[in-house]
């Protein structure tokens, strides 16, 4: 027999997370190492609130490009 | 003042041409007029220097060669040089990089505005006179009892191993572009559906993605004495430039599985974990792939942190043996130690998620522009490659920083 637990308050939406823009993604510096890492921006913030890692100043990236493409990126 | 550039290169061990001895003089001359009037800058000197020197084609053989004799001086010796100075000669090469780099490629003039005179190494037409040269201290032999040794010594580079990871192919021609129809979420599900009830209407959607094929070459070029002169060398040559389109190939796939794996945002085993480490992060990166329906069997890591998996000992230094790392597999994954992985990042990936298409080597000589009447040929090498993935199979492999995942592991 199984059993399965009822909500009774809203269930709550399906998160979908975005991996491909500069947006999603955070510089921070790990306090065990000083050194600076990007990351995706929920690692980013897991690790700040936990008081591991600071948001890191002045340091651009960029996010390189993944190999396809939508179709409607290609061009004719 | 004291100034005696050609004895000072000498003494380090340089040998100059007598092209490069008339070069130094003339611009030591120069140089020291200008010091003892205290009325120009040495730049302007170099520059005025450069414009008379004889040809363009000579100017850019004898500094090229200068640069060479120069970089085996560098090595040999101690040079500080302080964050100012190495400042302004970043800035000096960064600004007149591609004016330099296109001299000494083509002969063309150099200095004929306000630049600068660094960054005289770049790829040029092989020629007997810039392609070997002796090394600091090495002078022609005066005695008959010495030895050319046959075998000549190659930088050595990482081992090619995405092509024994990945399944691929080689083929006649490579696809421009392969269209990917992949399916997207479906509307609708199945269900037990009772006596006379309504089954339930689904929708199957698809996504057309597309992958575009990339080209991987280079060219040599050299004189007909280079040739002439240098059987095994240009033999040598020859092969290097082939293994080396294959190295760039092998680097491209890499950097695209590398740039297509998906980054790590949290995991079920997050403030868990009692002192991770690499293989922990391995694993854990495994276990979200498999919990998407996938097999990770594959794990990439640069040497060093496999070497410091295997160093972990207790305080008394009784080795710590990892009962999950044993026989070069990682829980069941293989275990690819290369150079290509940035030291401190992973790579987890189920292998079956990407296929490769090849095409054959493709080597052609040639001659364009002035070539045939300098007597210099154009060998062109090629290939082409599509690393066929899809979208939706993406979640199958997993990059990230090693210390970070750690952190996030890590049990308060």
């Amino acid at each position: 027999m199984s059993v399965k637990i009822k909500n009774t308050k809203n269930a709550g939406e399906v998160e979908y997370i975005s991996y491909s823009k500069k947006a999603d993604y955070k510089a921070i510096t790990l306090k065990k190492d000083g050194k600076v890492y990007v990351e995706h921006k929920t690692l980013a913030d897991t690790l700040v609130k936990k008081k591991l890692a600071e948001y890191a100043k002045d340091v651009d990236f960029d996010i390189e490009s993944r190999t396809f493409k939508h179709i409607e990126d290609v061009e004719k | 003042m004291e100034l005696n550039l050609r004895s000072a290169l000498e003494k380090n061990g340089a040998t100059l041409d007598e092209n490069q001895i008339k070069f130094v003089a003339g611009l030591e001359t120069a140089l020291r007029s200008s010091l003892e009037n205290n009325e120009t800058k040495v730049s302007e000197l170099i520059k005025k220097e450069l414009e008379s020197a004889g040809t363009n084609d000579e100017v850019s053989e004898q500094l090229r060669g200068l640069a060479e004799q120069m970089e085996k001086i560098e090595k040999s010796s101690i040079t500080s040089l302080n964050s100012t100075q190495k400042r302004t000669l970043r800035k000096e090469i960064e600004e007149n990089r591609d004016d330099i780099v296109e001299a000494i490629r083509s002969g063309k003039s150099l200095g004929t505005e306000d630049k600068g005179i660094f960054q005289l190494r770049a790829a040029a037409v092989h020629l007997d006179t810039n392609t070997v040269s002796l090394g600091a201290g090495v002078t022609a032999p005066l005695v008959e009892n010495v030895e050319d040794a046959p075998a000549l010594a190659f930088t050595r580079y990482p081992e090619n191993f995405l092509l024994n990871t990945v399944r691929n192919m080689q083929v006649a021609k490579v696809k421009q572009t392969i269209f990917k129809t992949e399916q997207a979420p479906t509307e609708g599900d199945a269900a037990v559906v009772a006596e006379a009830g309504t089954k339930p209407l689904i929708q199957y959607k698809f996504v057309k993605n597309a992958l575009s094929r990339k080209k991987y070459a280079g060219r040599i070029e050299w004189s007909e004495e280079f040739e002439m002169d240098n059987d095994m060398l240009f033999n040598a040559i020859v092969n290097m430039i082939e293994r080396d389109v294959i190295k760039t190939w092998n680097n491209g796939m890499i950097a695209d599985v590398i740039a297509n794996a998906v980054a790590f945002t949290t995991s079920p085993q997050d403030d868990t974990v009692i002192l991770p480490d690499a293989s922990d992060v391995a694993i854990v990166l495994q276990g979200l792939i498999d919990a998407q329906n996938y097999a990770a069997d594959t794990v990439v890591l640069n040497p060093a942190t496999i070497v410091s998996l295997m160093l972990i000992k207790k305080t008394d230094g009784e080795r710590i043996s990892n009962p999950m790392f044993v026989d070069g597999r990682l829980n069941g994954m293989n275990v690819i130690a290369s150079n290509q992985m940035t030291a401190g990042q992973i790579l987890v990936l189920d292998s079956s998620i990407y296929s490769e298409i090849h095409s054959d080597i493709n080597m052609r000589v040639g001659t364009y522009g002035t070539q045939f009447i300098t007597n210099e040929n154009t060998l062109i090498c090629e290939m082409f490659s599509i690393l066929d993935v899809a979208q939706i199979d993406l979640v199958g492999s997993r990059y990230g920083a090693i210390a970070t995942i750690e952190a996030a592991l890590l049990k308060p």
